[in-house]
């Protein structure tokens, strides 16, 4: 188990570097620079700008440093310079991973909820209005339910702040509409899960031993059918928490999402490359804790 | 992102009853200001701005030499206390208030502000907006890298003398070569014998394309070969430069070490008091002290210039004008490198004493008292930015000098301002407290002021479909912008390059039906520059909607009912209002002249490469102007102006920009201003489409915020009552 963990956790850098080269090459490619504007500058200007960043370099020599700087954090944003990345990344981040555990939270206790009631309840009307319900929250866009939220429960009823991130208040609505969609698919996906569980030996022979209800569905099935939901929890909870770009326009949280769409359009190319390696970190590290995890919610899956 | 195009029909539906679009802030704290300010800004340093969101903040920080009136934006006394004029019309002289202190308690003096726009104009400092300091006398050649003082004398002339770099031996190679067997990549730069020969001395092996620190400890490896004459391009190298020959440590002026700096550090030198030179470090991003022992000139002995001597400016502008017609024949000089230095005090600006400016400008510019207003000539801290280098306007190393100080900043979230208690005129400043959100979503912004979070909504900051349903709200407002929206004519196309074309093209377009589908109250214009300018009127206007006319102009050019007429493109960038505005054009020009246009959409990055590599044959346009002057919409089409971008010359239309800089009459200035309208409008380079309009939300309760041109707003006027 040590050995598996730390071989996956080696793997992590080669699988980083190659990400952020293949980012950087498709970066290249894109026209224009960091420093094209609609007001021109000299020529002198301009040159003295691409030196200082690199960008009169070849393309490797510009790749290495810019690495070189995100690891030793002193690599700055190009659109931004009296800030690093690391700095940019790290005052966001916090917030994304807030938002993002809230929105999870929301998901899990509503998901599995309503994904156990639609399987003990197979075919009827609570079946129906739940799955009605998932399926509504996977369809809708979160573009389209933020603005509802808002317009409902911040300009109409006044419950909450329409938008910003300040104080518990604030947060309700963005972490409502991050975590519908993570909702339903978790729904959907404890559904089946149960459905398959329920029939199985394991839990007609913990029924048989007379335990309760609620025992047998929530020590036993549960167990064994939240396995596809954990599997959807790793590269979902990787997402949830590096932040969305929509949720964080509409409700102006200051997360990472905004980064990853804003810096590539203003060829803000180290900033790019930080929010990158950041994110594939993050997403290597949840994958390898769902590989973990089986080892608790599967006896028979072992890792070697 | 097509979505957003929604948002804001679907918040329609929620239109308040109301007399007002914003809840009632009326139980808001008194003497506390919140409003939203727009995207997060990139920089909080004056002398690299250049975005609006920007200049809003620093100029709550920083105070100006003049200050803009809160209502018609004329200068009033800021650091300046007054000012006068010199006879000529072409310079100023400024008195500097004695009260003025840093917030770290140094007194504001002339040095300061000197040190500040040499910081604007010297290339190293990679300012993007320099070309607002231009009027000053050589401050063009100076942002150029080509104005220094001699250091010894040459020739009988002395050291100490301004001289104008007219060519070096110094050239980029505009495309590879090959030179004694080694490839030599294209941007090198390579060295001619002297200047003007075409024997390029190329140094492989150690050739870089940036120049400096190449060129040190290179020698050895030199490898000389021709060079073809077109595969060079003219450069200048950023003097003032110098490298390190060892690893010393940079100094503070109390001795103490701010940083390590190896051998090849590029610095610039700042002056050379015995046997110390005080330096600024480029890459570390920090001034102090070094020994002047250690520093080597990379170009000394390498790179020559041929200079024009300088004549002395005429710093109280009361010289009889020179005998007309005998142009004086410049003094040229042939210098090696290690007998220039570059020195502010080659520019037109001289100190007399600590509180005293006296500044020359190269023409006439009667807009210059307000350009003083302006981000760029904000006189940053001199020490911050020793100290701290890019650093220096994180909250807990800032120093500033205006109104408002800086107490909490969250990167895309907030700035918190306090009042600054010991600025100069603290006692008239009502608010105390001002909290400006950095939030870029239009429908957030105006959600965040509907549900009463803020006071008041900045210039344009809301989405413009909410307009029809704001239009009788009291607290919306509707004003002029001195800006313009415009299309360019890529005049290099061979079937752009008829007047008579691009004027049909115009004549083409009726602009009341774009203002109709734009639906932001826009001003439909038939010529550049907007109305409403002190002393210019409503400009000229140019030919108006007559497609008869358009149809007859065009079978004149050649294509009769647009035979022959190739297909054109217009080209915008992603906005859907530019698309609207395209297609309207597009349908207008198949109707009334019967040719066939594409619309093309690019992404903001990739539409500026196109634009700048005339890579287009119609493309959207627009111009925000920095001061109230026609000349600000009127110098953009100057031959090679920066911003010229159609290609279109003219050597009258030059010229006319030209006497407007020497005439000091501003009524003759005006007048000469608009012939040069008049000729743009008889060549239309450009198609003039309409004029923008800065439309507003306040609370009424607001005091002392004005709709202006410029969406200026000095907030130590204003003050809310409530």
């Amino acid at each position: 188990m040590t050995t598996f963990v730390a071989k996956r956790l080696l793997q992590i850098v080669p699988l980083v570097v190659l990400l952020a080269l293949v980012t950087f090459l498709l970066l290249q490619l894109a026209p224009g620079g960091p420093f094209d504007a609609e007001r021109s500058f000299p020529p002198e200007i301009q040159r003295q700008l691409e030196a200082r960043f690199q960008l009169d370099q070849p393309w490797y020599v510009q790749f290495g440093s810019y690495m070189a700087g995100l690891a030793d954090g002193t690599l700055p944003s190009l659109k931004r310079p009296g800030l690093t990345v690391g700095e940019l990344i790290g005052s966001s981040f916090p917030v994304s991973l807030l938002l993002g555990s809230l929105a999870m939270a929301f998901a899990l206790a509503l998901g599995i909820t309503s994904g156990i009631i639609g399987a003990l309840r197979q075919n009827t009307i609570w079946d129906w209005s739940t799955m009605s319900v998932a399926l509504v929250g996977i369809s809708v866009p979160n573009f389209v339910l933020g603005p509802l939220l808002v317009l409902c429960f911040a300009l109409g009823l006044g419950w909450f702040p329409p938008a910003r991130w300040d104080g518990p208040a604030t947060w309700v609505l963005p972490a409502i509409t991050l975590g519908l969609a993570y909702a339903a698919y978790i729904a959907r996906l404890t559904r089946a899960g149960m459905l398959e569980v329920i029939r199985a030996d394991f839990v007609r022979t913990a029924r048989a031993k007379g335990l309760a209800e609620h025992v047998v569905v929530l020590r036993h099935a549960l167990r064994g059918a939240l396995a596809p939901v954990v599997t959807f929890l790793g590269p979902a909870t990787a997402q949830i928490i590096t932040g969305t770009v929509v949720i964080e326009k509409v409700f102006q949280v200051p997360g990472l999402g905004y980064y990853f769409v804003q810096s590539a359009l203003d060829r803000d190319y180290s900033m790019v490359l930080g929010v990158v390696c950041f994110y594939s970190v993050i997403l290597m590290v949840m994958n390898l804790l769902v590989d973990v995890a089986y080892t608790w919610l599967d006896p028979r899956v072992k890792l070697a | 992102m097509a979505p957003s195009a929604a948002l804001p029909l679907l918040l329609l539906g929620c239109a308040p009853t109301g007399p007002r679009f914003g809840l009632s802030r009326a139980d808001g704290p008194i003497d506390e200001l919140v409003f939203n300010n727009g995207a997060e800004p990139e920089f909080l340093d004056p002398t690299q701005a250049t975005g609006h969101p920007d200049s809003r903040v620093i100029g709550a920080m920083f105070d100006g030499l003049t200050e803009y009136h809160p209502e018609d934006l004329s200068p009033q006394p800021g650091l300046a206390e007054r000012w006068e004029v010199h006879p000529d019309g072409r310079g100023y002289t400024f008195h500097l208030r004695h009260d003025a202190v840093w917030s770290d308690g140094e007194p504001i003096t002339a040095h300061d502000v000197v040190w500040s726009w040499e910081h604007v104009l010297h290339p190293v400092f990679l300012s993007r907006y320099a070309q607002q300091l231009y009027m000053v006398e050589r401050a063009e050649p100076y942002n150029q890298g080509r104005v220094f003082v001699l250091r010894e004398d040459v020739d009988g002339v002395p050291a100490g003398t301004a001289v104008l770099a007219v060519d070096t031996n110094l050239r980029r190679l505009a495309e590879g070569v090959t030179v004694g067997g080694t490839a030599v990549e294209a941007g090198a730069t390579v060295l001619l014998d002297a200047p003007g020969s075409t024997t390029a001395v190329v140094q492989a092996g150690c050739v870089d394309a940036s120049d400096l620190p190449a060129l040190v400890g290179c020698e050895g490896a030199r490898s000389e070969g021709t060079v073809a004459a077109e595969a060079l391009e003219p450069t200048w190298p950023v003097r003032g430069q110098r490298v390190l020959s060892r690893a010393v440590d940079l100094l503070d002026d109390q001795d103490g070490v701010r940083a390590s700096l190896p051998a090849g550090t590029e610095v610039v030198v700042l002056g050379e008091p015995g046997g110390r030179a005080k330096v600024q470090a480029l890459q570390a991003e920090r001034a102090g002290w070094v020994p002047a022992d250690a520093l080597v000139d990379p170009h000394a002995g390498r790179v020559r210039y041929r200079v024009e001597v300088l004549p002395e400016l005429d710093w109280e502008g009361d010289d009889p004008p020179s005998d007309a017609g005998l142009p004086v024949e410049p003094r040229l000089l042939e210098v090696d490198a290690g007998q220039l230095r570059t020195d502010v005090a080659a520019l037109g600006l001289r100190i007399p004493d600590d509180h005293t400016l006296v500044v020359r400008l190269r023409g006439t510019a009667p807009y210059f008292l307000t350009l003083t207003s302006h981000t760029t000539l904000r006189p940053a801290p001199r020490r911050a930015w020793e100290a701290h280098g890019s650093r220096w306007t994180r909250p807990e190393h800032i120093v500033t000098s205006g109104p408002f100080r800086l107490v909490a900043h969250e990167v895309r979230d907030r700035f918190e301002f306090e009042r600054n208690e010991d600025w100069w005129g603290v006692g008239r400043v009502a608010l105390r407290k001002v909290t400006a959100y950095s939030i870029d979503n239009l429908t957030t912004s105006a959600n965040l002021y509907r549900a009463g979070y803020t006071d008041l909504v900045v210039a344009n900051d809301l989405p413009s479909e909410f307009i029809p349903i704001l239009e009788d709200k009291e607290d919306y407002a509707v004003g002029p912008s001195l800006a313009a929206y415009f299309y360019r004519l890529n005049t290099t196309r061979p079937e752009l390059q008829d007047p008579r074309v691009r004027r049909a093209l115009s004549m083409a377009i009726d602009r009341r039906d774009i203002v109709k589908v734009t639906k932001a109250g826009q001003l439909p214009a038939s010529h550049l520059v907007p109305p409403g300018l002190p002393g210019y009127g409503d400009g000229v206007a140019g030919p108006s909607f007559d497609p008869e006319a358009a149809r007859a102009l065009l079978a004149e050019a050649g294509y009769p009912g647009g035979q022959g007429f190739p297909e054109i493109s217009i080209l915008y960038n992603t906005l859907e209002s530019h698309k609207l505005i395209a297609a309207v054009v597009q349908a207008q020009w198949k109707e009334h002249l019967g040719i066939a246009v594409q619309l093309e959409n690019r992404e903001w990055k990739t539409y500026l490469k196109a634009v700048h590599a005339k890579d287009y044959d119609v493309a959207r346009a627009g111009w925000i102007g920095d001061f109230v002057d026609p000349l600000t919409f009127l110098e953009l089409f100057i031959t090679d102006g920066g911003n010229n971008e159609t290609g279109w010359s003219d050597p009258e239309y030059d010229r006319l920009i030209y006497a407007s800089s020497q005439t000091p009459d501003p009524e003759e200035r005006m007048a000469i201003l608009r012939k040069a309208e008049a000729l743009l409008n008889e060549a239309m380079p450009i198609i003039p489409i309409y004029t923008y309009v800065n439309y507003a939300l306040t609370q009424p309760d607001v005091k002392g915020w004005h709709a202006n041109v410029l969406d200026q707003h000095p907030w130590q006027v204003v003050s809310l009552d409530r």
